[in-house]
């Protein structure tokens, strides 16, 4: 039996039928220099065009900084209890879902807001001004780092709340979003997801990648 | 050959090759569905051969499909590094001929790693000798996933000249060069 060409990888039909059945995890690499990578690994952002990399230890702390190409996404999320944003203002931004982030880009010089859909992402640039109005009430958004982190809002069937979020678990949301909505509001599944979301620990690289960065950089264009 | 009369692990084969490219998550639980079929079989034989006696399955295993199906669940008696120690002796004459011999490296989680010591220079396609070591191996050790030939070249033809005809051989083909042989 020879099921192989010369072309082909050899592989046995044993081999073939277990990788089928039980498909390796796929197995993320930095995105600088190819190393393999843990599934917790450091993202970077490129502040030139938005896109968001996996990278290894020694790349990202190599590459990112104040004047390098890169900056590094933190981790730590924090609830915002005592954030100030009425309705009124809320209504100002334009924003026609529930659920929407917010981040300073030093590319763009303005605000960046991301609201997730059906469609995927939509973006719209604020103001800074607009911007400077809520950071006058709300003096912890001038501690968000730029370009990494993002306030997120949680205004989904009545909720009020508020979050200083890294912007991949952002886009994890963004993307959880769009592969769970259904309808014309979203539906439950979207918003079991939603809750989970904000009742989990980091969501998984994985879904960062897959769904959630075509949206920004596709939406960025 | 019609696909229904081919052998059943070239159809597997076949068969895997054709509903892998699709990439359906919708093919989830036809997977699961295999893997359960599989680990109850698996489950049973393993029952089974555990009270046969050691003779008994060698003679057993004389039957190719028996063989076979040990080999797909796993349960081969015999290690994968001695089948393939038998496939590259089975090869030892046929590649003989051919001016080359083939090493049992290492056997690391299913990628096997051979070695090619060409003894003398001839003319052979390097792809041609990839397939039929592949082919060799792979009969008696389906289970591995990958197989690396240390010494033969991806491509074209394996250009061998001994260290004595460095400065003499010019040539890259032609059947002459055996001329330059130590």
């Amino acid at each position: 039996m020879a099921p192989n060409t010369p072309n082909t990888p050899s592989e046995g039909w044993v081999a073939a039928l277990r990788r089928f059945i039980e498909p390796a995890p796929n197995i993320a690499r930095c995105e600088l220099c190819s190393l393999e990578l843990m599934e917790r690994h450091p993202h970077l952002i490129a502040i030139d065009d938005r896109r968001l990399l996996c990278a290894c230890d020694a790349c990202a702390l190599l590459y990112s900084g104040d004047a390098q190409k890169f900056r590094r996404v933190p981790r730590d999320s924090a609830r915002l209890d005592d954030f100030q944003m009425s309705d009124e203002h809320w209504a100002g931004l334009g924003i026609p879902v529930g659920i929407a982030f917010f981040f300073k880009s030093t590319r763009d010089q303005r605000v960046v807001a991301i609201y997730p859909g059906a469609a995927g992402a939509m973006e719209s640039l604020l103001d800074l001004s607009t911007w400077g109005v809520l950071e006058e009430a709300n003096p912890v958004l001038r501690a968000i780092e730029p370009d990494v982190e993002a306030l997120l809002a949680n205004h989904l069937d009545g909720a009020r709340d508020y979050y200083r979020m890294p912007l991949d678990r952002c886009y994890a949301l963004s993307g959880l979003i769009r592969s769970t909505w259904s309808g014309f509001t979203g539906g439950s599944e979207m918003r079991e997801a939603v809750a989970q979301f904000f009742a989990d620990a980091v969501p998984a690289c994985d879904s960062v990648r897959r769904v959630a960065m075509p949206d920004a950089v596709e939406q960025h264009a | 050959m019609s696909r229904s009369d081919a052998a059943a692990e070239t159809r597997i084969a076949d068969l895997i090759g054709a509903l892998e490219p699709l990439a359906d998550t919708r093919l989830a639980p036809a997977k699961e569905l295999v893997k359960a079929v599989l680990e109850l079989h698996a489950q049973g034989l393993a029952a089974l051969i555990a009270v046969l006696p050691a003779a008994v399955l060698e003679t057993c295993l004389q039957s190719k499909e028996v063989a076979l199906l040990l080999l797909l669940h796993g349960l081969h008696p015999h290690p994968t590094e001695s089948r393939v120690r038998q496939a590259l002796a089975g090869l030892r004459a046929e590649l003989g001929t051919q001016g080359a011999r083939v090493h049992f490296s290492e056997l690391d989680d299913g990628l096997l790693s051979l070695r090619l010591e060409v003894t003398e220079q001839r003319n052979f396609s390097a792809p041609a000798l990839r397939s039929e070591i592949e082919a060799a191996v792979l009969e008696l050790a389906p289970e591995i996933g990958s197989i690396v030939i240390e010494g033969l070249p991806e491509t074209g033809e394996v250009a061998f000249v001994p260290l004595a005809n460095l400065r003499t051989s010019t040539k890259k083909n032609g059947a002459e060069h055996a001329e330059h042989s130590v």
